[in-house]
């Protein structure tokens, strides 16, 4: 591949047309040989239409080579409104009217998240703008559904399978698993603009991201906060596919932050096509062949509205959070090589994912455990030197007696309440990084990771106690 | 030799008002204002008090108006805030699209495209949170 691609771009450069950038001026489509409107991949130009089937054909082969989609499925496809997301639903759209070439086979619901609530203020320009997200939900005319950020706070998290069949009977059974999503087509008044979130909702879940002391922490908990009320919310809708928008530029830069950031063994899932951590939820990412170029270009050529909600990091500085970072460093470098993107994002192809199916996993992101590595690993380093360094804050007998104290809590009468070192002995490790920047209370927490953490605990001591205690099996499960 | 020095300087002086009054006209023909379209999109324009479409009028100058000294003027009369986020040396930044009449600037000649009568250059912003 990687030959291939090196004669490829040794030969362009042989050609007088794009030895260097300037003389790229003027030159025609290499397709149909019309004046070019975009040049893409290494130097070659396009027209209008010999783009668009350049851009429809690498999105409708994502979606055909996994083969992950069946005929007449519905899927929920995350809307934010920006570019990506806009361009997947013209792509879509595009792809299931009766002038395509072959119909795409699947049937579409929208979902939007609005997480207007993290910049902090709330103001007419953000209402006019959720205005504008609803008015081209509404227009697209696919079923749509609404849903603040802020509902992540509530998401009330079912019991693995596993553990489900051993502790069915203490399971409150009417678990509030409801979250708040609004149907757009079936709102009484149309022409009413989406509501500001709840003031007091939207305060708690900005104290919560505030206490996380660097923004690459927030974002990286910002990120699965969002991934997890999508899993919800689709779990509840009735969908076991979501499809996203994320660009190749955009993938590059999660693998190499991703590795920043703790997450490497998570690098192929973040990245992939499609993503099974989930259970029953799968995430699918059918413009990933396509770079941010192609797509604004692909906006801009085609009239595509979008919506530019601001983030986290707007108008900050570069160096501002490791992804921003990372981010200016991977287009900094796809200026200059055009081959950037696409060479990070297929070598991040090759390497081989952990296996989804196990059942230890991250209580947040839901990742296979990356932290099962011997006293002699990095890890092991990294924990013994944090002992050491605060001998006081772990004190083995306080977390054990918390511990015992657990099943009292899964009777739902009490809001589960775990200590830091507890809680993080369930997480993967990018998501112990990221907490460990957080210095707030644990029960700010949302109650989706303490309430999993707290199973993940008891079904290890379960596991634990039932090498000493075959015996008094059945009292256990009693307990538990 | 000085009465004829003179007459032709007379002729000179005279062909030079012509060509004065000629390069008068030039000149100002060459000042006049430069009415172009500049959008920022995808974030760009928060930079620019959030206003999407300026519709400007390039003040004359000797010299063919290019993007390179667009770039320049927008930093100076439209970028109200962190002028780092738009421009990096004397280009764009890496991640922010450039659009002349629709049409992508590496075809254009970039930064040396000499700007005609109202022309729309568009700059989007493909970066996370603009």
């Amino acid at each position: 591949m990687c030959n291939v691609e090196d004669q490829e771009r040794n030969g362009s450069e042989n050609l007088p047309v794009s030895s260097s950038g300037k003389s790229l001026t003027g030159s025609g489509c290499v397709k149909c040989g019309e004046p070019g409107v975009l040049v893409t991949r290494i130097h070659d130009s396009f027209c209008k239409s010999c783009f668009q089937v350049y851009v429809v054909h690498k999105f409708r082969s994502a979606i055909g080579k996994s083969k992950l989609i069946r005929d007449g499925e519905t899927v929920l496809v995350a809307f934010s409104g920006g570019g990506n997301s806009s361009a997947l639903l013209h792509l879509i759209q595009d792809g299931l009217s009766l002038r395509a070439h072959k119909r795409l086979r699947f049937t579409p619901t929208l979902l939007h998240i609005d997480e207007s609530c993290i910049s902090g203020v709330r103001s007419d320009e953000l209402r006019q703008k959720r205005e504008k997200i609803r008015q081209i939900m509404i227009k697209s005319g696919f079923p749509s559904y609404w849903t603040q950020l802020e509902q992540s706070l509530n998401i009330y998290p079912e019991l693995s399978s596993k553990s489900m069949s051993k502790s069915k009977s203490s399971e409150n059974p009417a678990s509030p698993n409801s979250l708040w999503l609004t149907d757009l087509g079936q709102e009484p008044a149309p022409n009413q603009v989406p509501d500001d979130p709840p003031l007091e909702e939207s305060r708690k879940l900005q104290d919560l991201i505030k206490s996380f002391k660097s923004s690459t922490a927030q974002e990286d908990f910002i990120h699965n906060l969002r991934n997890q009320l999508l899993v919800a919310a689709a779990q509840q809708l009735g969908f076991s596919k979501i499809l996203t928008a994320e660009s190749s530029t955009r993938l590059a830069v999660h693998i190499l932050s991703d590795i920043a950031q703790g997450r490497g063994s998570q690098v192929s899932l973040d990245t992939g096509i499609s993503d099974e951590r989930n259970p029953g939820v799968m995430f699918m990412r059918p413009v990933r062949e396509l770079n941010a170029k192609e797509l604004a270009m692909y906006n801009s050529l085609f009239g595509v509205d979008t919506v530019f909600m601001p983030t986290l990091t707007t108008k900050t500085s570069i160096a501002s959070s490791i992804e921003r970072l990372t981010e200016t460093f991977v287009t900094g470098l796809q200026a200059d090589y055009p081959s950037t993107v696409s060479n990070i994002v297929r070598t991040s192809g090759k390497l081989g994912g952990p296996d989804v199916k196990r059942t230890d996993k991250c209580s947040f992101c839901q990742s296979p455990l990356d932290t099962d590595v011997g006293k002699t690993s990095a890890l092991g380093a990294v924990l013994f030197s944090q002992h050491m360094s605060r001998p006081k804050m772990v004190d083995p007998k306080d977390n054990k007696e918390r511990v015992s104290d657990g099943p009292v809590y899964s009777n739902g009468t009490h809001t589960p309440i775990a200590s830091m070192p507890n809680l993080k002995e369930a997480l993967c490790y990018g998501c112990r990084l990221s907490l460990h920047e957080f210095d707030g209370d644990t029960s700010m927490l949302p109650t989706l990771i303490t309430k999993r953490a707290m199973w993940s605990i008891q079904e290890r001591q379960k596991d634990e106690l039932s090498g000493y205690l075959l015996e008094e099996d059945v009292e256990v499960n009693g307990v538990g | 030799m000085d009465s004829n020095k003179f007459t032709s300087a007379g002729a000179a002086h005279q062909n030079t008002t012509r060509q004065s009054n000629v390069d008068l006209k030039l000149k100002l023909n060459k000042f006049k204002m430069l009415p172009v379209t500049v959008e920022f999109s995808g974030g760009a324009e928060l930079l620019c008090g959030n206003v999407k479409k300026h519709d400007v009028d390039l003040p004359g100058q000797q010299n063919k108006w290019q993007i390179r000294n667009l770039l320049v003027w927008i930093k100076d009369n439209l970028i109200q805030e962190r002028p780092e986020l738009f421009l990096l040396g004397d280009t764009v930044r890496p991640g922010i699209l450039v659009l002349i009449n629709d049409a992508d600037w590496e075809l254009m000649g970039e930064l040396d495209y000499e700007l005609q009568e109202k022309d729309r250059i568009v700059f989007i912003s493909t970066l996370h949170g603009g």
